[in-house]
């Protein structure tokens, strides 16, 4: 079954759908943010 | 049409209707300046009756930021179509789908991700703060 992902580019203004793969994650991962669940524990 | 559930993750992918989220659960973005670009992967969980969900029916899907006010910052909208076998005829079918929102925070705080699909809707905060976590 394909599913179809959909991008919502709120900068630049876009809808995108993409078929499955790896591009979705490709697109993401420039990200400059960090990503986490709440503050991380110093170890 | 339902919303069942919405996940922020670093990573999905759906094969076979079922989903592999890697690092689900985000809550948190932490940038090293403002205003940010933000980029956030999503699992969407869809159910509805089986004359919902078939390949010619379009359905139209919201993405809605709001700032830390409740301000919507940005709505865009998009139009997908999925067809998904049904284990019994009258029992309820589910999907899984990828998805991905891109938008800029201008300051910190608790921004909300508002999507919709169709008649349903699903929110969730996310927390936007400046720094290194």
């Amino acid at each position: 079954m394909q599913t179809p992902v959909l991008v919502f580019d709120h900068i630049r203004k876009t809808v995108t759908t993409f078929q499955p793969g790896p591009k979705l994650n490709e697109l993401l991962a420039s990200s400059a943010s960090v990503a986490t669940s709440g503050r991380p524990k110093k170890t | 049409m339902n919303i069942e559930w919405v996940i922020p993750c670093r990573f999905v992918e759906v094969h076979d209707n079922l989903a592999t989220i890697v690092g689900g659960g985000i809550d948190t973005l932490w940038v090293p300046e403002l205003p940010a670009p933000l980029q956030i992967v999503l699992c969407v969980r869809l159910t509805g009756m089986p004359e919902e969900l078939t390949e010619d029916q379009q359905h139209k899907a919201v993405n809605r930021v709001r700032d830390p006010s409740g301000t919507v910052i940005s709505e865009m909208s998009g139009e997908f179509a999925i067809g998904v076998e049904s284990t019994r005829p009258d029992w309820l079918v589910g999907i899984s789908l990828p998805t991905a929102i891109q938008f800029e925070a201008p300051e910190e705080g608790t921004y909300t991700i508002d999507h919709m699909v169709d008649d349903a809707e699903y929110s969730i905060p996310m927390h936007v703060a400046l720094g290194q976590p």
